[in-house]
């Protein structure tokens, strides 16, 4: 039986409403059992872990997320009390590539830190645009080495870590997390198992879909938001980063970039994370003027708070598929159809 | 003979002993000690036997580099300084990846106001169950939590810095001492955790000098702070001087001289997932000719058996010298009545009978005896009150 999700969906309104959601403190388990005693604790960093636990694991799990205050999952930096408190899991699950900074300095138990993606390492990518929200870090990363030797030779990258938005990685860290699973749970093994190798499929279906991709031609196309590495990389995207913070006022929304990369490029769509009916009137307006087509690709860091009037809540496979979707409706061949 | 004159002699026993009461002292403190050293090593050789295994039982399997499997054990179970060598982090994670066995790493290599500083992983407390009384664990590198003991002997407590022993005034190479922000205080455990101070492994790396923090090498800052260029990366000059405080403002700051899986580790403890996974584990790791891997109980039982052969010799000497205490104080007590002849007889002319003269020379004994025997088992049971490890500790101080 799956984990019950206990999130209280506060924000349920009818239609389409996309937004982070505040999963509650880390000390609020997020599934519970009433025999408590046998209840194993896991801590996730993101909305892919979260729902990849939850697919794979069995009860009893309470599972723990940060609590973001409608931040975003990728900025969150815990205080030392929830330090404390993610110390405490049994289980903590990092994405790695640089997504949870705060886990570098934090004092972990390393025997039950699993980094999702350290499989991949080789294929993180480099971010060169290392975009923050919060635009009064001041970061003091230099190169440097200490003498002529070299000695501390240190290098400080940044690494783009939304590496579940290619399908074939996001394979890759669902098996990552069913193994711990098994390891944490090896009475449920055999379950834990069966349980990840049907999710691996669906993602490893999406991967070939993305694959496919590769050669359909795809037109130039400019991300919002500097999070689609790993999409562009999976699908063969052409895209360019535009660093439009489209949540912040002037000057710090990036509206020249914007307007420079369509003016260089001469771009006709542009990656936005929400769904287009999201848009103000006046964003909308300005794509409009920008000769702009929204077209909308979910990061997927947070967990989704919204409806669809089809379906219900999406879940993490729906948004992924349909973030495939939105994509190869942009092939030629299917603009002909 | 009725019992008044057995109650009058025995008065005048006590009498005459207070009367006497340097030699009264004498006796008893000569006896009681006679008694209580073979009873208090024996106390000691038993609890010590006790407390010294079970804190090896707790630990399944210890993994260090090749040398003595004893200093290995004294290093890691009980923080006593022996000379260690070093195995590479990357170890840790070799172990995890198996997922036969949890490794607990530990870097033993730091003192601070001379107490052992254990770099370690936040696993190390649920392992040994300790907990906080005072404050909180250590989240960040930078900060420490004290043993129970640490907190008492040196007055300090969560809020407060300790600083870390230099190694050496001509330790030119060695790390800069490191102040640390006591973040707990461990209640107490009676083991040698008491005595320890814990911090990240980072943090104890920092404090060996394999890694530092200091500000941004930049020439606008301080023109002395950067030699030159080298493939378009400042080479920072010896003016570059290391901050001497974790601030989680500095964390950023925070760099190792390598990776981090090749820093050093003095000893890493091994939980097998079960006894088949602990077998397979030791197998694979005694293939391998760079670690090595002990039983701590295997190790400890030889220790004892070597430290309490001794322990049970010595009790087998002390047990003599008692009994030949006690057959110069019957000596004394015998020469004592001899001495005491005119005033026996004296006793003997104003009425009092044999068995009168018997009972007062009798209580006399039976008084030093119960004195003796009281003093005697008051000092075992004081020595209750040393750690049941004394003989480690001795040891190793």
């Amino acid at each position: 039986m799956p984990p019950t999700r206990t999130c209280t969906m506060l924000a349920l309104t009818t239609g389409f409403l996309f937004s982070g959601c505040d999963q509650g403190s880390p000390t609020t388990p997020k599934t519970t059992t009433e025999n408590g005693t046998d209840t194993k604790t896991v801590f996730v960093v993101n909305y892919p872990l979260q729902f990849f636990v939850e697919a794979v694991g069995n009860e009893p799990i309470a599972i723990e997320t940060p609590k973001l205050d409608g931040g975003h999952a990728d900025d969150f930096n815990p205080t030392a009390e929830e330090i404390i408190t993610i110390q405490d899991a049994d289980l903590i699950l990092l994405n790695g590539a640089g997504f949870s900074p705060w886990a570098q300095r934090a004092s972990l138990p390393s025997s039950r830190v699993v980094v999702t993606s350290k499989a991949f390492e080789d294929a993180w990518i480099e971010d060169t645009t290392h975009h923050h929200h919060d635009h009064d870090h001041d970061h003091d990363h230099d190169d440097h080495q200490h003498g002529p030797d070299g000695e501390g030779a240190h290098h400080h990258g940044t690494w783009a870590s939304f590496t579940w938005l290619s399908p074939a990685l996001a394979a890759q860290q669902a098996q990552a997390v069913g193994d711990a699973m098994s390891r944490l749970m090896p009475e449920d093994q055999s379950q834990i198992k069966s349980q990840t190798k049907s999710l691996v499929e669906g993602l490893q279906t999406y991967a070939a879909r993305a694959e496919k991709l590769k050669g359909a031609n795809l037109p130039e196309l400019i991300a919002a938001e500097p999070h689609y590495q790993y999409l562009q990389e999976a699908c063969g995207l052409e895209l360019h980063d535009a660093d439009w913070h489209w949540e912040e006022p002037e000057p710090h929304d990036g509206m020249k970039s914007l307007e420079d990369l369509v003016e260089a490029t001469g771009a006709k769509y542009l990656i936005i994370p929400d769904d287009a009916a999201n848009l103000s009137e006046e964003r909308a307006a300005l794509l409009r003027r920008l000769g702009l087509t929204p077209v909308t690709i979910y990061p997927l860091a947070n967990t989704p708070v919204y409806t669809d009037p089809k379906n219900g809540i999406p879940d993490f496979m729906m948004l992924m598929a349909r973030n495939l979707e939105n994509l190869e409706a942009l092939a030629p061949n299917q603009a002909n159809d | 003979m009725t019992l008044r004159a057995h109650q009058h002699a025995t008065g005048l026993a006590w009498r005459h002993l207070c009367y006497h009461k340097t030699r009264s002292t004498i006796i008893v403190l000569a006896l009681a000690v006679s008694i209580a050293l073979p009873l208090v090593m024996q106390s000691l050789i038993t609890r010590g036997e006790e407390a010294t295994l079970a804190r090896s039982t707790e630990t399944p399997w210890l993994l260090g580099a090749p040398g003595g499997g004893v200093d290995l054990v004294l290093g890691a179970l009980w923080f006593l300084p022996e000379q260690l060598a070093s195995i590479p982090m990357g170890e840790v994670e070799a172990i995890h990846e198996t997922g036969l066995a949890t490794a607990i790493p530990l870097s033993l290599t730091a003192t601070a106001s001379r107490y052992p500083v254990v770099g370690t992983d936040i696993e190390y407390f649920r392992f040994r169950g300790l907990k906080t009384t005072t404050g909180r664990t250590f989240v960040m590198p930078g900060e420490c939590v004290l043993g129970h003991q640490v907190a008492e002997s040196t007055g300090l407590s969560s809020g407060d810095t300790i600083l870390t022993d230099p190694k050496g005034l001509f330790d030119i190479g060695g790390g800069y001492p490191l102040r640390l922000r006591i973040t707990g205080v461990f209640g107490p455990n009676e083991s040698p955790d008491d005595s320890a101070v814990f911090c990240d492994l980072r943090t104890s790396w920092i404090i060996a000098g394999h890694g530092h923090a200091h500000k941004a090498v930049s020439t606008s800052t301080d023109p002395n702070a950067v030699m030159g260029i080298q493939d378009g990366r400042s080479i920072a000059s010896s003016a570059v001087t290391p901050y001497t405080e974790l601030t989680p403002e500095r964390l950023d700051s925070v760099h190792f001289h390598g990776a981090l899986e090749s820093l050093p580790l003095e000893a890493i403890i091994l939980l097998p997932q079960s006894d088949k996974s602990g077998t397979i584990l030791a197998g694979k790791i005694d293939r391998n000719d760079d670690l090595k891997l002990v039983s701590p109980t295997r190790m400890i039982r030889e220790v004892l058996d070597r430290v309490f052969r001794i322990g049970s010799l010595l009790a087998g000497v002390l047990t003599a010298t008692g009994i030949a205490t006690l057959s110069v104080v019957a000596l004394v007590l015998v020469l004592s009545i001899r001495l005491r002849r005119d005033e026996l007889e004296t006793l003997r002319r104003i009425g009092a009978s044999r068995s009168a003269t018997a009972t007062l020379l009798l209580s006399e004994v039976c008084f030093l005896a119960i004195f003796a025997v009281a003093l005697a088992l008051l000092a075992v049971w004081a020595s209750t009150a040393l750690p049941p490890d004394l003989v480690l500790r001795l040891a190793g101080s």
